[in-house]
C-alpha cells in the first residue's frame, strides 16, 4: 500500500525540533533529539526502535501527557507546547490510547466499557450512547459479548473492546502503544486492519509503536527511533 | 475487514467553555451516576467492603448511642421545668440546676407579690431521699418535689386528682414513671391502696415512715431512680421546718395583662441580686446548659461523638483506599478518556454513599432496638427522634465527604504514564 500524502487531510500533530530529556546536570539524560514530524489525517505511522530508543517518550510527547523539553508541538493546529489547563484538557478529549494491555476496566461490561470512551466528549448523548456502543460492538464481531466482563474476553476480543472505546469518542488523534505484542498473529492482525480502517474512514490520524514486523504492510509511513534520533524507514509492501 | 461507523445523529459539537463549578460538578455527578464503576468495585472487593460496612455502621451505632444518651440525660435533667405552671420564676442568683440545691428565701415572696404585675407565687421545694418498701431488697434514692397544696407550682399527670391526699402530713404522692426498683409500689399505689414506705432516717436513726397514698407521673433521671411529690407540710415533718425557708424556686404568675418582660424586669430590680428572675424557657434552657457544659455527661457524648465521626470517616476511607490501590490503573485509563477530578471525586463519593447508606440503615435499626432496651432499663425517654436522625444523617454525610476529598488525594498520583510502561 503506497504512501499517498496528496490524498491525507490536514497534519493533527506537528513536531518542530522536539528534544526531550530526563533528569538535570550530572543525571541528566537525553533520549530525543531534533524530532520533526508531520501525521497527517488519515495517516497511520509506524514507530519501530529497539527498547530505550525513546519511543515511549515520543508517544507521551505526542500524546501530550508529556511537556517537551525543547521544541514545538501543535496538535490540531494549535500550540500545546505549554498550553495548560482546561484548554489542554479540551484538546486531550479528541486523543485516545491504546496500550499494550490493561485497556479496559475491569468493574464494567464490554458495552460499558465502550460508552466511557464518550462520556467526556461533546458527543455524549445519553439516548445514543448505548445504542451507538452496540453497533460499534456488532461490527467489531463482539455483538454477542456486549454484557460479557473483561475477564470473560480473550486477548484479542478485549483489545477489539478498546478498538470500540476508541471509535465511538471519534478522535483525531489515536496513539497506539504495542496493541499486537500480547495477542496472536491472527488476532494482531485483525487489529491493526481495524486501527487502519479507522484512519481512512474517520479521518483521524493513529500513531502506532510496535516491534511487531508483520504489520509493519499496514502503515503509512514507518519512523525508526535508535538513540533518540528518528528517520523515516520505506515500507515493502507484500 | 471493512468498517461502517455508525449512522448515528451526532449532537454538534460545542465549543468548550470555562463551566462553573457548580456545573461542572453536577456534570461529572450526571457521569458518575451513569456509570456503576464504584459500586461494582466494591462488590469486588469483598473483604475491606464487608469490613467497612461494619466499621462504619459501628461508628454509626456510636453516633447514635450518643444522641440518645444525650437526649435522654437532657431531656429528663428538665422533665420537671416543663411542667412548672408559672409565667416567670424566681431562682437564686446565677442559677445553674435544680440538682445544685441552690434556694431562694422564701421572704422574697413578698418582695415580689408586692408587684403590681404579678398575681400570685407558688413555692416548690427540691431535695433527694432514699426510699424503701417492704418490696424493696433495699432504699433507693429519689427525688422529692414539696409543693404548696394550695398552690401548687407543677402541673404533672396524677397530680389534680390526687392533690387533696396531700393534705394529710406524711402522705406522699410516688412517680408511676420510677425505675422498676421500687417493685410494685406504683402499682398497688396506683390501686387506690396507701402503702406505707420508709424515708430517710432521723436524728435518732429511725427511718420516717410515710404512705404512698397515689401515683402522677414525672420520670426519674440520671441522678435520681425516681420521685415523690409531698406537701410542705409533710415536708416540715419529715425533714425539719427550716426547709419551709428555703425553696428551690418560686413560681410567679403575672395578673391578667401584666407585660412579661416589664414585670420580669422590674422584678429583678427588687430583688436587688438576691434572687434572679427567669422566664421558663431560661429556667429549662439553663439546666440543659449545665448538663451539657459542666457535668461529664456533656463533654463525654461530645467526645464520644467526634470519635464515632472520626472512626466512620476512617473506614470510609479505608474502602475507598483499598480500590483505589487496587484498581489505580484503572483509574489512570479514565483519566486518559478525559475524566476529571470532579468525576473523581464523584466516583469516590459514589463509593463513600454505596458503605454509608446501607451502613446508616442498619445502624439506625439497631439503634432503635439499643434505645429500646437501655429505654426499658432506665426510663430516661430515649427514643429515636428527628434531631438524631437528621444529625446523625449530617454526620455520615460528613464523613463521606471528608473521607472522599482524602481520598481523592490519592488520586492525584494516577498519571496516564504508568500505562504505557
Amino acid at each position: 500500500m503506497p504512501t499517498d500524502h496528496h490524498v491525507l487531510g490536514p497534519a493533527v500533530v506537528e513536531a518542530i525540533d522536539i528534544h526531550h530529556h530526563y533528569g538535570d546536570g550530572a543525571q541528566r539524560v537525553d533520549v530525543l533529539f531534533d524530532i520533526n514530524l508531520q501525521i497527517r489525517e488519515g495517516e497511520l505511522l509506524i514507530v519501530t526502535g529497539p527498547s530505550g530508543s525513546g519511543k515511549t517518550t515520543l508517544l507521551t510527547i505526542l500524546g501530550t501527557m508529556r511537556r517537551p523539553s525543547q521544541g514545538v508541538l501543535r496538535l490540531l493546529g494549535a500550540d500545546v507546547t505549554n498550553m495548560q489547563g482546561a484548554g489542554l484538557d479540551a484538546l486531550r478529549n479528541r486523543i485516545r490510547f491504546l496500550f499494550q494491555k490493561r485497556n479496559l476496566l475491569s468493574s464494567l461490561t464490554a458495552l460499558q466499557n465502550v460508552i466511557a470512551g464518550v462520556s467526556t466528549t461533546p458527543l455524549s448523548d445519553p439516548a445514543w450512547n448505548e445504542p451507538r456502543a452496540r453497533h460499534l460492538l456488532g461490527m467489531l464481531g463482539l455483538g454477542d459479548k456486549a454484557d460479557a466482563w473483561p475477564d470473560e474476553l480473550s486477548g484479542g476480543q478485549q483489545q477489539r473492546v478498546a478498538i470500540a472505546r476508541v471509535m465511538i469518542g471519534l478522535p483525531d488523534l489515536i496513539i497506539a502503544d504495542e496493541p499486537t505484542s500480547a495477542l496472536d498473529r491472527v488476532a494482531g492482525r485483525l487489529v491493526v486492519d481495524q486501527l487502519k480502517d479507522l484512519a481512512m474512514r474517520a479521518k483521524c490520524a493513529v500513531v502506532l509503536s510496535t516491534h511487531d514486523e508483520r504489520i509493519f504492510d499496514v502503515a503509512s509511513r514507518r519512523l525508526h527511533i535508535e538513540d533518540g534520533r528518528c528517520f523515516e524507514v520505506p515500507i515493502h509492501y507484500h | 475487514m471493512a468498517l461502517t461507523l455508525p449512522e448515528f445523529p451526532l449532537p454538534a459539537l460545542r465549543r468548550w467553555r470555562p463551566g462553573l463549578l457548580l456545573s461542572r460538578l453536577m456534570s461529572a455527578a450526571k457521569t458518575a451516576a451513569s456509570m456503576p464503576l464504584g459500586a461494582q468495585q466494591l462488590r469486588r472487593q469483598r473483604t475491606s467492603t464487608l469490613l467497612s460496612l461494619a466499621g462504619v455502621t459501628s461508628s454509626l451505632l456510636v453516633i447514635f448511642a450518643q444522641l440518645g444518651i444525650e437526649r435522654a440525660v437532657y431531656d429528663s435533667g428538665v422533665r420537671l421545668h416543663r411542667s412548672v405552671i408559672a409565667d416567670l420564676l424566681l431562682v437564686p442568683a446565677g442559677f445553674k440546676s435544680l440538682q445544685l440545691h441552690a434556694e431562694v428565701p422564701v421572704a422574697m415572696t413578698d418582695i415580689v407579690s408586692a408587684d403590681p404585675g404579678v398575681e400570685g407565687t407558688s413555692p416548690l421545694w427540691f431535695g433527694v431521699m432514699s426510699m424503701s418498701h417492704a418490696g424493696m431488697p433495699t432504699p433507693r434514692r429519689l427525688a422529692w418535689y414539696a409543693i404548696d397544696v394550695e398552690r401548687p407550682a407543677i402541673d404533672v399527670p396524677g397530680l389534680r386528682e390526687n392533690l387533696y391526699k396531700l393534705r394529710v402530713v406524711r402522705r406522699i404522692l410516688f412517680d408511676r414513671d420510677s425505675r422498676p426498683y421500687f417493685g410494685d409500689l406504683a402499682e398497688v399505689a396506683g390501686r387506690g391502696e396507701e402503702v406505707p414506705v420508709l424515708g430517710p432516717p432521723d436524728n435518732r436513726l429511725l427511718l420516717r415512715e410515710m404512705f404512698v397514698v397515689g401515683t402522677v407521673a414525672i420520670g426519674p433521671n440520671v441522678v435520681n431512680d425516681g420521685a415523690v411529690v409531698i406537701s410542705e407540710g409533710t415536708m416540715s415533718e419529715v425533714f425539719g421546718s427550716w426547709w419551709t425557708d428555703r425553696p428551690a424556686f418560686i413560681g410567679i404568675t403575672l395578673a391578667p395583662g401584666a407585660d412579661l418582660l416589664k414585670t420580669r424586669e422590674s422584678l429583678n430590680r427588687a430583688v436587688a441580686g438576691r434572687g434572679e428572675v427567669i422566664t421558663r424557657q431560661e429556667f429549662e434552657a439553663r439546666e440543659r446548659a449545665y448538663w451539657s457544659r459542666e457535668t461529664p455527661v456533656g463533654y463525654i457524648t461530645d467526645v464520644s461523638f467526634i470519635m464515632g465521626l472520626m472512626i466512620g470517616m476512617v473506614f470510609i476511607y479505608y474502602a475507598q483506599y483499598q480500590i483505589i490501590r487496587f484498581y489505580l490503573p484503572e483509574y489512570a485509563i479514565l483519566k486518559s478518556l478525559g475524566y476529571d477530578w470532579w468525576f473523581f471525586l464523584c466516583m469516590i463519593g459514589q463509593i463513600g454513599a454505596a458503605i454509608i447508606t446501607p451502613a446508616f440503615l442498619v445502624g439506625f435499626a439497631l439503634a432503635r432496638l439499643v434505645y429500646g432496651v437501655a429505654e426499658a432499663a432506665l426510663h430516661l425517654g430515649m427514643s429515636m427522634g428527628m434531631r438524631e436522625m437528621v444529625v446523625s444523617l449530617v454526620a455520615s454525610l460528613i464523613m463521606t465527604v471528608v473521607s472522599s476529598l482524602f481520598a481523592l488525594r490519592r488520586l492525584w498520583k494516577v498519571d496516564p504514564i504508568m500505562l504505557f510502561e
